[in-house]
């Protein structure tokens, strides 16, 4: 029976997997957009700093 | 990018950005570019379903880097609603979102000030409805800083410490305080609402703030901003400003919000016209007395 191909390899970056920074009760999420221009997601829960509803 | 030039006549610059004269006007809610991206619906600025707070870079920057910034801070992935209207914890987290973007641009080498700053109404510009407000890194001092330096100098001392002392003194002017903040409408006010939220301690910026003095920093605001709506019973028109020390190191500036509204009655609004553009001199229909007395009012009934 031939091998099974090789899972293919993980994102570096999923959306939710980006590294997450602190500033007092928030925690922030940078992005660069498609434009280059940058973005900056703060959630103060800390369940939304962007991308999960 | 921009161009700046000098007004030799009035010995001020005159900033150019003529790429904002297409900048997205008044959408739609379907097409509100602040909302967040929905699903099998083209993609907006913010590449989300659901957020809290979000700041980017303005897409029509009047300043960019190398030479500034211009950056956009939506409250909420709510559509409707506005700043008074947000939920306490989220204007106290605004606070902290100010801060955390006046700290990181004043670091920067090509930003001398840091103007935190709303606009609400079509009366007074908005061209989105979204509940959002912009901060712009200024590459050079602006004027109004310069002339809050001078009024420290003609008083001797830092002038809204001394200015806060006189209101609350006389009493007659103040509409909202609580123990870290105290909201008035100033002796000589140049719009028929306008008015001042000043930190009672000598607060040079947002960053020099206690966790506690930001909090009733937010409820303060709230409170004014629900006052200007109950006033008239209408949404009310403003221009928020965040007045701080400029980020070149130096500590001279006193943390507080100036608002001015342009409303003069329900339906009626103060114009810049002959002598206020002519002349510079503003002037008012109503006594600071007067419309603090209203606004004092408006504010107990939404409290």
């Amino acid at each position: 029976m031939a091998a099974l191909p090789p899972d293919p390899p993980e994102p570096a970056h999923e959306p939710d997997e980006q590294p997450l920074e602190r500033f007092g009760p928030l925690v922030l999420r940078r992005l660069v957009k498609e434009d280059g221009r940058s973005l900056i997601s703060f959630s103060w829960t800390g369940r939304n700093a962007g991308g999960k509803s | 990018m921009s161009e700046r030039r000098f007004n030799e006549l009035r010995g001020e610059d005159v900033v150019y950005a003529v790429h904002r004269q297409d900048r997205t006007f008044l959408p739609s809610a379907d097409y509100c570019p602040l909302c967040p991206t929905r699903p099998c619906h083209p993609p907006t600025e913010i590449p989300f379903r659901s957020f809290e707070i979000v700041v980017f870079d303005n897409l029509f920057p009047t300043f960019e880097a190398p030479q500034g910034a211009a950056e956009v801070v939506v409250y909420t992935d709510d559509h409707y609603g506005s700043f008074a209207t947000l939920a306490p914890e989220r204007a106290e987290a605004l606070m902290w979102v100010w801060r955390e973007r006046y700290e990181e641009l004043a670091a920067r080498a090509d930003v001398e000030y840091v103007l935190i700053f709303e606009n609400r109404g079509v009366e007074v510009g908005t061209t989105l409805h979204h509940p959002h407000g912009q901060i712009y890194g200024f590459p050079f001092e602006p004027p109004v800083i310069g002339l809050e330096r001078k009024a420290d100098a003609r008083l001797g001392g830092c002038a809204t410490c001394t200015l806060l002392e006189r209101e609350l003194a006389s009493a007659e002017r103040v509409v909202h305080a609580n123990e870290a903040v105290v909201a008035y409408v100033p002796f000589a006010a140049r719009w028929p609402y306008e008015t001042h939220v000043v930190l009672r301690e000598h607060r040079a910026s947002l960053a020099e703030c206690t966790a506690d003095e930001l909090e009733r920093l937010s409820s303060a605001l709230q409170h004014v901003t629900r006052g200007f709506d109950e006033l008239f019973a209408r949404p009310f028109p403003y221009v928020m400003v965040l007045h701080q020390a400029p980020s070149d190191g130096r500590r001279a500036g006193h943390l507080h919000v100036e608002f001015y509204p342009p409303l003069r009655t329900a339906d009626k609004l103060k114009y810049l016209a002959g002598c206020e553009q002519g002349a510079g001199t503003f002037i008012m229909d109503v006594l600071p007395e007067a419309s603090a007395n209203a606004l004092r009012g408006a504010i107990a009934n939404v409290s």
